[in-house]
């Protein structure tokens, strides 16, 4: 966690037990529609919030990130997500994972935050960072550069920002029904 | 306070005896476990990596790695006497949801215990004197196959046990002839 994060954390866990609540509510009343990353992350550093969902593991081991994968399927699915969506959620997922497994070595984090009709989805990690290129590389069956192509294809909306505390952060939003899907 | 009831072994006496034999409670820090918990907090990414020992009253750490200051602690918080009530490792992903651990001081206090993973340390006759285990402060996944990986350095930790009762036996031979 990064140093702010961690005193904002310890101030509102030394509070009392109700903490997780009253974090929830500042975070749905301050931040009500579009809740900075690094505030998301506090609120589910927090507590997990019933808006964020949270998972955290090491994207080299391959059984652990497909068990993440299917629980986020899971309430992608739940959510009413159809089987296009799904199927973009699955792709994109995998593309993730391999570029962390190849760029940023260690443990990984996934958010899941829900809005009214859409589900954003961050990826934090500990690599360098990554630019977004804007078509396909040359060589359709390069490795290099292909998976954020294709992510930013299949999302409904797709940003890579770096971490304060180094690291990037790709966010990336799955509506619910196809149609804002260009 | 003493370790709760549902947290002692069934063979306590007799497992007692056996941490004894092995004389390795307050022995000083030593290189080859200490490159165990090293290489463990390493490819777990996590930042606590510890062997440890579980005597009648504490839990006391044969190794530290990312734990500076804190040699031993009461056994009542229970998670490595916990551990070593079964064969096989002992996983808590996320320790305040977790019903086994929620309300233990290591999770609600300062320390903020998140993630808790152990393989018990195994005796040839069938003891477990304590656990290589790997904390985290935040929540982890876990897999199977990290598991049976952790499960393997603790069978490093072991052998490196006995090679020590070994020599430990051989000299005391030597003082007797």
């Amino acid at each position: 966690m990064l140093e702010g994060e961690e005193r904002v954390h310890n101030a509102l866990t030394a509070l009392d037990a109700s903490t997780p609540e009253i974090a929830g509510k500042v975070y749905r009343q301050v931040l009500a529609s579009r809740a900075r990353d690094d505030v998301a992350i506090v609120s589910v550093a927090v507590e997990r919030d019933a808006d964020v969902l949270r998972w955290r593991f090491d994207p080299r081991w391959n059984d652990v990130a497909m068990r993440a994968r299917r629980e986020i399927a899971q309430v992608l699915q739940d959510a009413g997500m159809d089987s296009t969506g799904l199927f973009r959620f699955n792709t994109i997922f995998a593309e993730l994972v391999a570029n962390m497994i190849r760029y940023a070595p260690g443990t990984a984090e996934i958010l899941l935050q829900r809005h009214d009709d859409s589900f954003v989805l961050h990826a934090l990690d500990k690599g360098p960072g990554f630019t977004v290129a804007p078509r396909l590389p040359n060589d359709l069956f390069s490795e290099r550069g292909r998976g954020l192509y294709l992510i930013s294809k299949l999302a409904d909306g797709f940003s890579v920002d770096r971490r304060p505390g180094g690291g990037s952060h790709a966010r990336i939003t799955l509506a619910l029904r196809g149609e804002t899907h260009a | 306070m003493t370790a709760t009831a549902d947290s002692i072994p069934e063979n306590e006496p007799q497992r007692l005896a056996a941490v004894r034999r092995y004389e390795i409670l307050d022995t000083p820090p030593d290189g080859s476990f200490d490159r165990v918990t090293a290489v463990a907090s390493e490819i777990f990414d996590v930042p606590v990596a510890l062997v440890t020992i579980v005597d009648e009253d504490r839990i006391w750490f044969k190794s530290r790695c990312g734990l500076d200051g804190v040699e031993q602690i009461g056994r009542d918080p229970g998670l490595c006497a916990s551990a070593i009530l079964q064969d096989h490792p002992y996983i808590v992903e996320e320790a305040r949801r977790d019903p086994r651990t929620l309300n233990n001081p290591l999770v609600r206090g300062q320390f903020g215990l998140q993630f808790y993973a152990a393989a018990p340390l195994r005796t040839s006759d069938g003891y477990r004197l304590g656990t290589l285990c790997i904390i985290d402060r935040e929540p982890r996944m876990f897999s199977p196959k990290q598991a049976e990986i952790l499960d393997h350095l603790s069978f490093i930790v072991m052998d490196e046990m006995e090679l020590r009762l070994s020599a430990i036996r051989a000299v005391s031979a030597g003082r007797a002839t």
